[in-house]
């Protein structure tokens, strides 16, 4: 068996090179007046803080996979190349450094939580501390945050802007998973069963719930969120239940819904008009996104290079077009490297999720690895034309603290889920995770607290109160 | 354990989605490119992301290129609204825009392949466009036009090579100079943005005689020997139009060596309206020219009064023409009643060396015959001599010529002068037009004879 340390630890250094060379390029470009060397100290605070991580984790003998923080450090460093050459050209030469120092920021959250929650299994209990925080967070959002392009999703004290929505997704992904543990059983239980009310109750409370979240949501014209949340949910619930006939019973009812959308409100026909033709209004509506096809037309195959195209032309291009400014600057092979990372993510993200043996963690592990995947083929495919655009953020790539923050959060999550489960089942240290461990479910999953629909009746009916 | 099946699933499902975005991407940038890149509205393939080729003089002289990033144009104003402009704020214009296509760097590949092609890239500069102008002909007449509002033509009579398309008031299109000056040149009336060589349409007035005897001579609808009487003023039906003098008795060559109306108004009803439309066909005045980009064709006169032939005889009706049209027709004349496609391109040179394109030989059709164009000829070297023309006399040189001044509603009179020199071995045509500057003779030929003088020099 190779050494998954040391596979870590190559990735790590290739991630360095890139920086290295990146901010080399950067320090071309850097104009008159400002310090040239600039880029160097922001790329060293980035591939320092990368490593710092890394040998913290590795001294205290931490094992978690190998690949999810070397890739979030590449998917982060690529794209902070692209943000500090965009914050050049657009005049806003702080978006570069300030982008460091927030990735910084967010390692350090990560190690934290990384040594600090040590257990996740204790989330499953909060899970309706969960919901309200996130419930309250996104109520006082749309209720006293700024308003920007008619969407009311900041808070903004002095300097620095906050979006809650960021970590308001985690707490329902966290919520979900916990409520979909919880009713697993009763929710793969068809419409009518012996029990006959509960399933469903608990799925006409999860349908009620999520129908009214997405209603909000696009009446708050946060279409991104919307189809986020709903992306999710539905990921997690097929996972957690299997049910093909609810999911198709969902397709067909949010279809009727978006219908309805669509028919009620204006800005959402603007949005879909002007995906399927921004040239209508290439100078007006349409002229965010007419630039970005011309920008993705100038791409090719190795791109314009760094630093080299005229994506900064783009309005909002660090939040909401960085992925194609950096296909235009390097290419569908630059592209391609992006999406393999993502790709790799995700995908070591849902290899956690079929490792570890605990059911909160499979499904919790599978929701956060939706998450990173839904979210990042939201706006990818928004920047393409493929999808009507929203202004969500791509995990790891967009500029912006709040972003950068929850998205190392997920993945501290799934690094933790990873690592508590090599220690439960191989060296079972902690007493109080073997309650719920994956050894005494493996054996006897009948036994396991609260799950069975007929062992464990009562604490099912609690839950559902 | 069913969910980790499930759980398997999703993330085929996603990995394989996380694939699609590459689906657009590769369609803006190679399947459906071309589209992108020549919209209306997408300011990237310019000078900064890629090189435009040169547009260069007959004898390789630039007339535009890019230097420090920048489109500049070495003859400025001189050729102005010809060239038009290429640069990020303004978008381009002109001949710019019209061999854009042509001469766009390659910045930007179409396909695939082309883009493993260009892997191998030393610099990405776009081809040569060659055009058939000599920027010496091109000052000159530019030059000769001071202090008028109007346009000149200089053809090569043996070949139908552009040799000049001056247009006054002008502009420089260099960049600085042009976002200086952006402001005053959209609202000036005198609209100096427009070409008016190839693309101005105006009465041609008496320069239309000589296709009028041309078509007379040929159709054998008058003899050269024969007399018109000219009493200063003819009556046409409906109205009595005025010669502008009282030339007494005439033969058909004097007649167009002094422009008398009356003979001409009186071979215009012999021809009739369809018979001058023919023959403004035969002439190729109506077609567009596919090597002139952007040149417009002649207005056919539609007139139904009963006078109409008689007044599109002398010019005047609702014939509007282009300076380009008629120095066609004063060289068509010239060479003995050949015509030939004017052109303006000449070829496409990549890398400097190898020629993507050319410009196919300009095929000789004969409109009417040598003998015909002969004595059109004659008489047009009349008018030099001892006619309205006589401004137009180059000491040592021969010339041909016919001068016209064409009423218009905007004022005095447009000042014409088509000719070509010498008149033996004939090699250069001009048309010239003064904007409402008063009569042909007087104030268009010094002009022409300015622009001609240079063949003169050039020996």
């Amino acid at each position: 068996m190779y050494n998954t340390r040391s596979v870590g630890a190559v990735l790590m250094l290739l991630v360095t090179l890139l920086l290295a060379y990146g901010s080399y390029v950067l320090s071309l470009m850097v104009p008159a007046g400002l310090p040239p060397l600039e880029p160097f100290k922001y790329a060293a605070l980035i591939a320092g803080s990368g490593w710092g991580v890394w040998l913290i984790l590795a001294l205290m003998k931490k094992r978690g996979d190998c690949c999810l923080l070397p890739t979030a450090l590449f998917l982060v460093s690529f794209s902070w190349l692209e943000i500090y050459s965009l914050g050049l050209k657009i005049n806003e030469p702080m978006q570069g450094p300030r982008q460091a120092v927030l990735t910084a920021i967010s390692m350090a959250c990560f190690l934290l939580m990384v040594l600090f929650l040590r257990n996740y299994r204790i989330l499953e209990e909060y899970k309706y501390l969960f919901l309200c925080s996130g419930l309250a967070l996104q109520l006082a959002v749309m209720m006293f945050g700024v308003a920007v392009n008619g969407a009311s999703l900041w808070f903004r004290v002095g300097g620095l802007s906050f979006q809650p929505f960021e970590f308001v997704k985690i707490f329902i992904i966290i919520f979900l998973a916990a409520y979909l543990r919880q009713f697993r059983y009763w929710l793969r239980l068809g419409f009518v069963s012996k029990e006959g009310r509960l399933p469903r109750k608990a799925l006409l409370k999860l349908g009620l719930g999520m129908a009214a979240a997405e209603l909000i949501l696009v009446a708050q014209r946060d279409l991104g969120m919307a189809l986020l949340l709903f992306g999710i949910f539905i990921a997690m619930f097929y996972i957690t239940t299997g049910r093909r006939d609810i999911l198709l019973l969902t397709f067909v009812l949010s279809g009727g819904g978006a219908y309805f959308c669509w028919k009620y409100f204006s800005h959402v026909q603007v949005r879909v008009a002007n995906w399927l033709d921004p040239f209508a209004d290439a100078k007006d509506i349409g002229y965010q996104m007419c630039q970005a096809i011309f920008s993705l037309s100038n791409a090719g195959i190795d791109g314009t290079g760094l630093g080299l195209s005229k994506a900064y032309v783009i309005p909002e291009v660090v939040n909401d077009f960085t992925f194609v400014a950096i296909t235009e600057e390097f290419g569908m092979l630059g592209c391609a490297a992006l999406i393999v990372g993502l790709m790799i993510l995700v995908s070591r993200s849902f290899a956690v999720a079929i490792k570890v043996q605990d059911e909160f963690g499979t499904i919790l592990a599978a929701g956060l690895a939706s998450l990173l995947a839904w979210q990042s083929l939201i706006i990818m495919l928004g920047d393409t034309k493929m999808i009507p655009m929203t202004g969500i953020t791509l995990p790891f790539v967009s500029a912006g603290g709040c972003s950068l923050l929850s998205s190392f959060m997920v993945v501290a999550l799934i690094w933790i889920i990873d690592a508590s489960d090599v220690d439960s089942a191989g060296i079972s240290r902690r007493p109080e995770t073997v309650r719920a461990s994956g050894v005494v479910s493996a054996v006897s999953p009948a036994n396991v607290a609260g799950s069975a629909p007929t062992g464990n009746k009562k604490s099912g009916l609690k839950g559902d109160k | 354990m069913a969910v980790k099946e499930r759980v398997r699933y999703v993330a085929i499902l996603f990995a394989i989605l996380l694939a699609l975005p590459l689906v657009n991407i590769s369609r803006f940038a190679f399947f459906e490119n071309s589209k992108y890149v020549n919209d209306p509205n997408n300011r990237y393939t310019y000078e900064e992301t890629a090189l435009r080729g040169r547009i260069v003089d007959r004898n390789f002289r630039p007339l535009a290129f890019v230097s420090s990033g920048e489109r500049r144009y070495p003859l400025s104003v001189a050729i102005g609204p010809l060239l038009g402009y290429a640069n990020p704020m303004y978008g381009d214009s002109g001949l710019e825009a019209a061999v854009r296509d042509n001469i766009k760097g390659f910045s930007v590949p179409r396909t695939p392949w082309e883009a493993m092609l260009l892997l191998d890239k030393r610099d990405r500069c776009g081809d040569d466009m060659v055009l058939t102008i000599d920027s010496i002909w091109q000052t000159r007449a530019y030059e000769a036009l001071a202090g008028y509002r109007g346009a000149a033509v200089v053809l090569d009579v043996r070949t139908g090579e552009i040799l000049a398309m001056a247009s006054r008031p002008s502009y420089d299109p260099n960049y600085a100079q042009l976002r200086r000056d952006w402001d005053s040149l959209i609202k000036d009336s005198n609209a100096p943005l427009v070409e008016r060589a190839g693309q101005g349409m105006y009465p041609p007035g008496s320069v239309f005689k000589p296709l009028i005897m041309a078509a007379c001579l040929e159709e054998g609808k008058a003899r050269i020997d024969e007399t018109f009487y000219c009493q200063r003023k003819i009556d046409v039906g409906n109205f009595v139009l005025n010669c502008n003098g009282e030339h007494g008795k005439v033969t058909l060559e004097e007649a167009l060596a002094y422009s008398c109306n009356s003979a001409f108004a009186e071979l215009g009803m012999r021809l009739g309206l369809d018979g001058i439309r023919s023959w403004m066909k035969k002439f190729k005045l109506d077609r567009p020219m596919p090597y002139v980009p952007g040149s417009v064709k002649a207005q056919l006169p539609q007139g139904s009064s009963p006078s109409a032939p008689a007044e599109a005889a002398i010019g005047q009706a609702d014939i509007l023409v282009s300076p380009l049209n008629m120095a066609r027709l004063v060289s068509t004349l010239a060479r003995g009643g050949v015509d030939m496609e004017p052109r303006l391109l000449r070829s496409q040179v990549r890398e400097g060396e190898k020629i993507v394109w050319q410009c196919p030989k300009a095929e000789a059709s004969r409109v009417i015959s040598q003998a015909n164009a002969q004595l059109v000829n004659k008489a047009m070297e009349e008018v030099v001599l001892r006619g309205t023309g006589t401004a137009s006399q180059i000491p040592g040189m021969t010339l041909a010529g016919k001068t016209g001044s064409a009423e218009n509603p905007h004022g005095s009179t447009h000042a014409w002068f088509i000719g070509f020199t010498p008149v033996q071995e004939p090699r250069y045509a001009v048309a010239v037009i003064l904007e409402n500057a008063g009569g042909g003779g007087r104030y268009a030929a010094p002009v022409a004879k300015n622009i001609l003088k240079l063949a003169g020099e050039l020996q």
